[in-house]
């Protein structure tokens, strides 16, 4: 499936460090995306989007240490848009059927927070990944998202508490 | 990590190990089906048609076809002129092998700005399982993006300022190898790309090549899949496609598909009635969905069908591309029905592109999931409008 379509002018120079981009960051933004959007297709094109940026625009990325922090901000940016499209077209689009299958095998606690999880505002979902799952501080989160620090942590308590009724709701 | 809420610190820390032990299987979880570096690679570098490879993929790697193996007989050719058509081109081509550099040059006609959309012929190909709709280009390409009739309709689907036209493409008998297919905006400003991923360079030629997909049978027609054509804004558009077997040129006109949901709209409700007590005349189920990964029955006879009653599966087949409004009602007592449950729409508008897929859906096949939301239990019916046809449903909820 490779090949068909003639690149873009001045791409091919750049195989290597696109290649470069893939394997250092994909995999770990992908797994941020996918806890936003409820749409896998959604999260790898918030994905590749992030990463089709930074490789066009690596020569104007001076500082190699902030890349995953401006790739996440774009992820995660790139992810609400299209959560936010996506529910504007079609409301409560959910699941293919091969993936409802896959939950109906899971932890019933998981099952719980998972649908905790997607009940929540992308933007309080965005909020609890970055501060539970990465470790990021509640200011931390709140740059990364591009709120004030108010904002941040009051999507977070929000989130939490709905979070935390899921989990009690199952124990 | 920062404490947010509880008096217990303990048990606020137990909690929130918890939570990131849960959202670190789940990401994990949810992230485990994912594309190779490679095909990323080549997505980002433009190597593919479409920037949302994921989404085409699945359905050129598995895809049955099942119900054109199952019917297809008959494979002809009817030219349908559209009454407004006053100029179709077909000729022969110098090379069969070319480049960007190489590719004949663009004969799209001129079109005055504002004046009248000269719009070529369309195309009806009288393959069973494929779209009833009518066909641009020509021997040997031909690219499906509207209802016969009717213009090509974008949808707004997330892209920025770019609009997205679904684009079947089906290759004639004993056709293979490359084509290139190149459009513009006529009589006006305006990009055209083929790249459907937002802030790409426009990308207004593309190269396709008919291993993509598959033939209906050996030495049959072959369905390439969607590829996606995207413009910014209404107008009268042209398209060139050189091939080694030809060369054609359509022109059509684009609008917003607002436009025709507003057509659809405008029809008349026009539900069955059953006496009250009466037996509710349900659609019966039918067994021509038949496809991997698709779970539970569907009734109707198509093009659209349902499943469900309750959190819906509409399924469309490869004879409907065009947008779908759903509308209904109860029919033997009082009572509504309304879509999204908490919306209560009172109607519900599939799009031409879906994001839903199952593997081993057939091309041209489209599914959607919404919820329905009777007012009470009883017998109901949904008039389902297409710009080709009006049909009904008729459930228990």
């Amino acid at each position: 499936m490779t090949d068909r379509v003639a690149p873009l002018p001045g791409d091919s120079a750049g195989r290597a460090e696109l290649e470069s981009l893939v394997a250092d960051h994909y995999e770990r933004l992908l797994r941020v995306a996918v806890l936003i959007c409820r749409e896998h297709a959604d999260a790898e094109d918030a994905v590749q989007i992030a990463l089709e940026r930074a490789w066009r625009h690596a020569a104007e990325l001076r500082d190699p240490d902030r890349v995953p922090a401006w790739l996440r901000r774009i992820v995660v940016r790139e992810a609400l848009r299209l959560e936010h499209r996506r529910r504007g077209l079609l409301a409560r689009l959910i699941a293919t059927p091969r993936e409802i299958e896959v939950e109906a095998e899971s932890p019933r606690m998981d099952g719980a927070l998972r649908d905790a999880l997607d009940a929540l505002t992308p933007e309080q979902r965005a909020s609890i990944v970055f501060h539970h799952l990465e470790g990021y501080s509640v200011a931390e989160t709140a740059g990364l998202l591009g709120v004030p620090l108010e904002t941040a942590r009051s999507r977070l308590r929000v989130a939490r508490e709905r979070l935390r009724e899921a989990l009690g709701g199952t124990t | 990590m920062t404490r947010l809420t509880g008096s217990d610190p303990e048990a606020d820390r137990v909690i929130d190990d918890e939570l990131a032990a849960f959202l670190r299987r789940e990401a994990a979880r949810r992230a485990s089906a994912r594309r190779s570096d490679h095909e990323i690679v080549a997505a980002i570098m433009g190597q593919r048609a479409y920037g949302a490879s994921s989404r085409l993929a699945p359905i050129l790697a598995t895809t049955a076809l099942v119900i054109l193996v199952a019917v297809a007989s008959a494979v002809g050719l009817i030219g349908a002129p559209n009454a407004s058509a006053p100029t179709a081109s077909t000729s022969p081509v110098a090379s069969a092998t070319r480049t960007a550099t190489a590719d004949p040059p663009l004969r799209l006609p001129g079109v005055t700005t504002g004046g009248p959309c000269p719009t070529t012929h369309r195309w009806l190909i009288g393959t069973d399982g494929f779209p009833d709709g009518a066909a641009i280009g020509g021997m040997p390409v031909y690219a499906f993006l509207a209802e016969s009739g009717h213009p090509a309709f974008y949808e707004d689907v997330g892209l920025g300022q770019w609009n997205r036209i679904d684009v079947l493409w089906v290759t004639e008998p004993g056709f293979e190898g490359r084509f290139v297919v190149r459009a513009a905006r006529l009589g006006g400003s305006g990009d055209v790309s083929f790249a459907d991923i937002t802030e790409r360079v426009p990308l207004p030629r593309v190269e396709i090549d008919t291993s993509w997909g598959r033939p209906i049978r050996t030495g049959e027609w072959r369905v390439i899949g969607h590829l996606p054509m995207l413009v910014r804004e209404p107008g009268c558009y042209g398209m060139q496609i050189d091939a080694a077997g030809g060369s054609t040129v359509s022109v059509f006109e684009v609008r917003p598909v607002e436009e025709a949901y507003a057509e659809l709209a405008g029809r008349s409700l026009r539900l069955p009635t059953v006496p009250p007590g009466e037996v509710c005349p349900a659609t019966p189920t039918s067994g021509s969905v038949s496809f991997q990964g698709f779970v539970g029955g569907v009734i109707g006879d198509g093009p659209v069908y349902l499943s469900g009653a309750g959190r819906a599966i509409w399924v469309a087949d490869s004879r409907e591309l065009g947008p779908i409004l759903v509308r209904g009602g109860r029919i033997d007592g009082p009572g509504e029905l309304r879509f999204e449950a908490a919306a209560a729409r009172p109607e519900l508008r599939l799009p031409i592109h879906s994001y839903v897929e199952s593997p081993g859906q057939p091309v041209g096949w489209r599914q959607f999931i919404s919820e329905l939301a009777p007012s009470a239990p009883g017998c109901y019916a949904v008039q389902i409008d297409t710009l080709a046809r009006t049909g009904y449903l008729v459930f228990e909820a």
